[in-house]
């Protein structure tokens, strides 16, 4: 019997104290667990049904390996799904510090060497980060279990004993069901350089030393073992495709046609310098070092295959920082694949290695070496480097989530779990905005259904996959696509019986707002509930894709039974042999085992220049980092960071960078900057800054900035003069000019109708009581036309609430053609007030759009426009339209006291003034414009935000361009086929309007000789992002 | 129960469906019905006795009413088979048909006659709507009222309800017989605004109390007025406009919340508008006066249904001059001071624009700039503004002053 191997020992204590300690602090913000804990939760609760209706409208979960999952279901009918998680995440560790243990044992074939290889694994920041960062568990297990294997597969093709083909196969079989890339991918990298390596080492025993081992030895070799590496490849290919059938199932019936999502792993990491980092810098880490001793290494006969497939791995890793990878992998599979694996598995495989080489530098010939040509001090010196090194970029990668959060602070979900619980709320889909990987979990404790989801392969509505985003949820981060995508479920919410949205973004509340949303509830963990009206109640029955029996089954039972006869065939069988008390023979790769000694003198010096160039890149790097972000190193630096600051909101440091002459202190500077609201200061996002420096003295400097800020409504451009001055080696801005205006009253009155909505006023577990329904307001369709205006086909008119209570409208209009065959429908989204008070009109036009890019092959715009409007592909010319538009009760953002003042036409644009006169501040107030032709028949309708905000009893200046209708061309017109809550227009206006006056709507336009049309008349709608 | 004779009626059809194969043998058995016809009423057990004899296999009797059908088994008793009714086919009133099957064939067949359950206290079932109507004379509301028995049975047409309406200080009170089983009545609107609270009853049973709610009617034309704290036109303060009461043709003021637009033409024809909505009737919006000498013509809307006079609002200006001066330099433009109608400073914020043209008159730029401590000042930079004449314009509170400057290529500071 051998000795316990005390590093391993070691290894696995460190590795739980470690590991085991930190997950619970970093799992849960990571990427990927929560996901997992979402499948977890389907596992746990349908056990046989792969059909999961929570996301995207119903997906399958055969569409990722269950193993994991399932084991994580398992364990929570003990603990709950987080202890399943955690139980799994252990396992994990201890799988991976093992494996680590039997690869690098495998590789050297000396077990005081492996055990440095296996503590290394333990502190190598691929593992750290994958397993903290990336929360990627079945990743995890997978890539161990298959270094499980390793020896295995090596010892059935030296020796060709059938116990061994069997262990391997059932470690095979493992790793298939837990992660299905690993496998493949991995056969590849890691079996065939393995094979390469057996067929060699039979080589190396038919001559009696490594340099007779020619290229004939060699084939002769791979002759006598081809039949049980061809046996060995078949049953595991049998097995890959066996194990996961369903999953090939599904992904032969649903292949994956989306819009490839970007991923920074493709980026070019020189260029995206943090994508650099997270893929590149950190997985390598202190290996990137010792890179000339791993090449020297895997490049010495015995690992050939391993040097070339490690070469390959570390080439394909580097993404799209040279055009090799792309070039070598086809655009297609470069473009699904995530590239960082690529650099995970590389650095795995350099574990054996860098074990190695631990081993010299503490124990072995390098040290020698290294002492006796440097001196002791110097050996103590570089080891300490390289140990500090590694420690340093354990603890930067633990701590990144800390200091760069990639999530949302973590979200309370009991309140929004209750809110979904109660009053049969769940009845209908919710959305969550701004929640990040988080989503998952709140998926996982609830049965209500969502339009998202967070497993961006399996989804299946054209909405989504025709983006290049993996949610809705953090639209805002994916350009035009996210927010052209959200856009289409707010504003067609019925097709989906989409009725919640909990935003914990105040980003998107703009354009719920516009989308006719409004705000319901604020939960006690500060996420607001916004709703919808008249949105229909999910179905009874739903649609769902069935597979065959055979597969659930398959599905539930091969996973863990693949876990079990591993188990039982690997640890059971291990100790029947120990039982026996036989003499084991060591395994045989340990007669590969080579001496250490004499360490190349050359390498030595060809590591320390690799060092130093590696060093001075790194110096390079953080030197160019510090002078591009050093705010006040030149005056474009201090232009820069002062807009980010203002985009960040960091009042504090926009003010260090304002010229401390200026005399504005911080509290005045405050004052000024944060009582400016609006879509620009609060709902805007940065896209791009551009700097022009127009003249530079060595004391001051005047630039003219170009910001292109993106709004979740439309994307603003803003070009500013601004001055710098440099004052004792620092440049600063000068301050700008702000308005000056104050409001005549400190203290006044206003009085206005509020409403008030009890819903049900009896408490009933059954549909509301019959008193308790509102009736529906009634509203009325003044004039309705389909008009074609540059090639877009829209539908416009004007309604009026023509009840005595508010009204939340919705308004849908269908096109026909002449056979009156349905061409398209869509609903009204910014162009219209959707909250109309007793008697108030509003013009409307309906826009018909499409999905977006429906068809892959149309070129995404470069840069982000949420204007973005994909009109309908409309097949035939549509001739006829029908409106059907409902009114619901509205009690809230009724808000009418915004006056137009001071209008004027200049230069052919209307200037003006809108003035605030009640008591609520207007964070974005909208123009509606209505055009009339000479016999004031509505022509168009447009609109224009504002980028600021109107404070209450100040005014905001507006202009406004009008446009140019000569083209617009009317199609028909009539509200013949316009019903309102479902009963015809035309008896409505006769029973409650039958003495319409029609002149007002004459006397209440503006005339304007324009181009096509002559009366102009202003609409106004404002949103308020804070009401009181 | 409906399941076991579902299953039960299954049973039967697989059986006979299994004898189609035979020839269809000819019926040899005889039975007749001994119960002696009667009139029942719902609730009362009821059992059918036949006499049957001559048959190999036990014979069904299927029930059909209102709710569906059942098939029953008989119990046999000395001379008779009896067949007792379930629960749910004695207590709906209505015609009850019966056939007595062999095999699926009919023997015999017949109907009888449950009568609603009038010896008890009855359940009313009401349904009211619309919920609020438009007041005047046309409008209505609908009471519909089924009185039931104790197993939801619909009494017999002709039974009375009466129907009682409260509106402010009258209850009415009408008598409706039902016919085809409801009773209805048409509540009509009044012409005041108000609630009508409804409610029936029918012998001893009544209704909850059902509420209607009377809302005013379209608006009549109407009157405004303006309030203002001066007539100059300054920029800041704010004149308030208001509505008179605003009625219905039947003097109801109208209802909380409606939208009145003062839609103001200026004296240049640009159309201004400001907002407000009503309260007991009353419209209020405000807006600030002009910064310069203005002519307003204020009308309201409310639109389609009503409009009201229109008001003309005169604005004297405020400001009657001010003065401008240049840096030596001519890139600095200073304005001010600025005096009011008093010859106190303007309050800040009004605003002061500055026109650039070149020599030809071609606009180069314009600038805005909101006043402070009754100044403000401009600034020419060089880097826009090169060397050479130029022609401003300085535009305050309807105001203009042109002058002509020279800006050399040196700043002086």
């Amino acid at each position: 019997m051998e000795r316990t191997n005390i590093l391993l020992i070691l290894a696995l204590i460190i590795a739980l104290i470690f590991h085991g300690s930190a997950i619970f602090f970093t799992l849960e913000s990571t990427y990927d667990a929560l996901i997992h804990l979402f499948f977890a939760d389907h596992y746990a609760k349908s056990w046989f049904e792969p059909w999961d209706y929570r996301w995207y409208t119903g997906f399958t979960v055969q569409s990722y390996p269950p193993l994991v999952h399932q084991a994580i279901g398992l364990l929570s009918y003990i603990g709950g799904l987080k202890f399943g998680m955690f139980t799994v995440g252990l396992i994990a560790i201890i799988l991976f510090v093992t494996g680590a243990y039997r690869f690098s044992f495998l590789m050297v074939g000396n077990r005081r060497i492996a055990g440095y290889g296996a503590l290394l694994a333990v502190f190598s920041s691929t593992f750290v980060e994958t397993l903290h960062i990336f929360g990627q568990l079945p990743s995890i297990v997978g890539l161990s279990v298959l270094m499980h294997a390793l020896p295995e597969i090596y010892l059935w093709i030296k020796t060709g004993k059938y116990r061994y083909l069997l262990s391997s196969l059932s470690m095979i079989a493992v790793t298939v069901t837990s992660h299905h890339v690993t496998p493949i991918f991995g056969m590849v990298f890691f079996i065939f350089p393995l094979i390469g390596m057996v067929v060699m080492d039979t080589a190396r025993e038919q001559v009696t030393t490594m340099k007779q081992v020619t290229f004939m030895v060699f084939f002769r070799a791979f002759k006598r073992l081809f039949w049980r590496i061809v046996g060995f490849g078949m049953a595991s290919l049998f097995l890959i495709i066996t194990c996961i059938l369903p999953y090939w199932y599904n992904s032969k019936r649903n292949p994956i046609t989306q819009v490839p999502i970007p991923h920074g792993s493709r980026d070019n990491f020189l260029e995206v310098t943090s994508s650099g980092l997270v893929f590149f810098m950190i997985p390598w880490g202190i290996l990137l070092f010792l890179l000339p001793y791993i090449f020297y290494r895997y490049y010495s006969k015995r690992y050939l295959f391993f040097g070339l497939s490690f070469s390959m791995l570390t080439l394909l890793g580097t993404g799209g920082t040279t055009p090799i990878p792309r070039a070598l992998l086809g655009e297609t599979a470069f473009n699904i694949l995530t590239l960082d694996r690529f650099t995970l598995w590389a650095t795995i495989m350099a574990l054996p290695i860098f074990g190695e080489f631990a081993y010299r530098m503490v124990e072995g010939d390098l040290k020698d070496k290294i002492q006796s040509t440097f001196g002791g001090v110097y050996h103590r010196i570089l080891g300490g480097l390289l140990a500090g090194g590694l420690l340093f970029m354990v603890i930067f990668t633990m701590t990144l989530g800390y200091f760069r959060p990639s999530q949302p602070a973590k979200i309370k979900m009991l309140p929004i779990v209750n809110f979904l619980n109660q009053d049969s709320h769940d009845a209908w889909r919710y959305l969550p905005l701004g929640f990040g990987d988080q989503m998952a979990w709140l998926s996982a404790q609830t049965n209500a259904m969502t339009v998202d989801g967070n497993y961006h392969s399996a989804r299946r509505l054209p909405e989504l996959t025709t983006r290049a985003i993996e949610r809705i949820e953090n639209s805002k981060f994916r350009g035009v696509a996210g927010i052209g995508s959200l856009q289409q479920f707010l504003t067609v919410p019925e097709k989906y019986n989409l009725k919640y949205i909990f935003s914990n973004d105040k980003f998107y509340d703009p354009i719920l707002y516009f989308c006719g949303w409004q705000r319901l509830q604020q939960l006690e963990n500060g996420i607001m509930v916004w709703e919808k009206l008249n949105v229909p109640p999910l179905p009874a029955i739903m649609p769902k894709e069935d597979v065959p029996v055979f597969l659930k089954i398959m599905w539930g039972i091969i996973p863990i039974l693949t876990v079990l006869v591993a188990f039982f065939i690997n640890i059971q069988m291990l100790w029947i042999h120990m039982l026996k008390a036989k003499q084991k023979k060591p395994p045989s790769y340990t007669e590969r085992a080579i001496s250490y000694s004499g360490f190349s003198g050359r390498l030595i010096t060809i590591s320390h220049v690799w060092s130093l160039v590696v060093l001075t890149c790194i110096c390079f790097g953080i030197y160019s980092f510090y002078i591009h972000n050093s705010a006040q190193h030149s005056p474009l630096n201090v232009v820069k960071a002062y807009y980010n600051a203002l985009d960040f909101k960091m009042f504090e440091e926009a003010h260090s960078l304002i010229d401390p002459n200026s005399e504005i202190d911080l509290a005045q500077y405050m004052l000024e900057v944060s009582v400016t609201d609006g879509i620009l200061s609060s709902y805007a996002k940065m896209d791009s800054i551009g700097v022009e420096l127009l003249e530079e003295t060595p004391t001051a400097a005047k630039a003219k900035v170009n910001t292109v800020w993106i709004t979740p409504l439309e994307k603003l451009q803003k070009e500013e003069v601004v001055e710098m001055v440099r004052l004792g080696g620092e440049w600063y801005l000068k301050p700008s000019k702000f308005d000056n205006d104050i409001p005549p009253d400190q203290l006044f009155t206003a009085n206005g109708t509020t409403f008030y909505n009890h819903g049900r006023r009896k408490i009933t577990t059954q549909q509301t009581h019959h008193e308790d329904v509102l009736q529906q307001p009634v509203l009325e369709i003044l004039s309705a036309k389909l008009v074609n205006f540059e090639g877009h086909y829209c539908v416009i008119g004007e309604l009026q609430n023509v009840d005595n209570v508010p009204a939340d409208v919705v308004i849908k209009a269908t096109l026909y053609n002449e056979k009156d065959i349905e061409l398209a429908n869509h609903n009204a989204k910014y162009l219209i007030k959707h909250k109309l008070m007793p008697k108030e009109t509003t013009p409307f036009r309906i826009n018909f759009e499409g999905i977006a890019w429906s068809s892959t092959k149309d070129t995404l715009p470069p840069t982000f426009d949420p204007d973005q409007f994909t009109p309908v592909d409309l097949s035939e010319q549509p001739l006829k339209f029908n409106i059907q538009a409902a009114g619901n009760v509205a009690n809230t953002d009724l808000y009418k006291a915004v006056a137009l003042q001071e209008l004027q036409l200049a230069n052919g644009s209307y200037q003006g003034t809108l003035y605030n006169s009640g008591i609520q501040e207007v964070t974005i107030p909208q123009l509606l414009v209505s055009y009339y032709n000479a016999d004031h028949e509505l022509l168009w309708v447009d609109h224009q935000f504002l980028t600021e905000g109107v404070r209450v009893q100040r005014k905001q200046y507006f202009e406004y361009e009008p446009l140019d209708l000569l083209e617009l061309e009317t199609i028909h017109s009539g509200t013949e086929n316009c019903f309102v809550n479902g009963l015809p227009n035309a008896a409505i206006s006769a029973k409650l309007f039958p003495t319409r006056n029609r002149t007002h709507v004459q006397e209440q336009v503006q005339p304007y000789s324009g181009q096509g049309f002559s009366f102009l008349k202003f609409h106004l709608n404002s949103y308020i992002g804070n009401p009181k | 129960m409906r399941l076991k004779a579902l299953l039960f009626l299954l049973c039967i059809v697989t059986a006979c469906g299994n004898r189609q194969e035979l020839p269809v043998a000819p019926i040899l058995g005889y039975a007749s019905l001994k119960t002696p016809p009667k009139e029942y009423i719902a609730g009362e057990p009821i059992v059918l006795e036949f006499q049957e004899s001559g048959f190999d296999r036990p014979l069904h009797l299927l029930l059909t009413n209102a709710f569906g059908n059942v098939v029953l088994k008989g119990t046999k008793s000395k001379k008779f088979t009896n067949y007792h009714f379930p629960k749910p086919f004695y207590r709906v009133a209505g015609k009850c048909r019966w056939k007595l099957l062999y095999c699926g064939r009919t023997i015999k067949e017949g109907s009888l006659d449950i009568r609603p359950d009038v010896s008890v206290q009855p359940g009313l079932e009401t349904y009211f709507g619309p919920r609020s109507l438009t007041a005047g004379d046309s409008d209505f509301s609908m009471l519909v009222v089924v009185p039931t028995d104790q197993y939801d049975n619909p009494l017999p047409d002709g039974t009375i309800t009466r129907v009682r309406a409260q509106f402010q200080d009258s209850i009415t009170e009408v008598e409706v017989p039902t016919t085809d089983f409801i009773a209805w009545n048409n509540i009509l609107s009044r012409r005041q605004a108000g609630r009508i609270l409804v409610g029936a009853y029918c012998q001893e049973t009544d209704t909850k109390e059902l509420t209607t709610i009377v809302n005013p009617a379209l608006s009549e034309d109407f009157k405004i007025a303006v309030e203002r704290n001066h007539d100059f036109a300054d920029g800041n303060q704010i004149v308030r406009f208001h509505s008179d009461i605003i009625k219905d043709p039947y003097g109801n003021s109208i209802s909380d919340g409606t939208l009145v637009e003062f839609m103001i033409t200026d004296s240049k024809g640009g159309l201004l508008k400001t907002m407000g909505t009503t309260v007991n009737g009353i419209a209020k919006a405000s807006m600030l006066h002009p910064s310069q000498a203005e002519d307003w013509k204020v009308t309201a809307f409310i639109t389609g249904a009503a409009k009201s006079n229109t008001l003309r609002v005169l604005f004297k200006p405020a400001i009657s001059d001010f003065s401008v001066n240049f840096s030596p330099d001519s890139r600095h433009v200073h304005i001010g001071p600025l005096q009011s109608f008093m010859g106190q400073q303007v309050p800040d914020g009004i605003m002061v624009r500055l026109d650039i043209m070149n020599a030809d008159g071609k606009q180069l730029e314009q600038k805005r700039a909101s006043s402070k401590k009754g100044t403000t000042s401009f600034y020419l930079p060089k880097t826009y503004f090169t060397a050479g004449s130029y022609r401003i314009k300085v535009s305050v509170a309807g105001l203009a002053k042109t002058f002509q400057i020279q800006l050399d290529e040196h700043e002086i500071e």
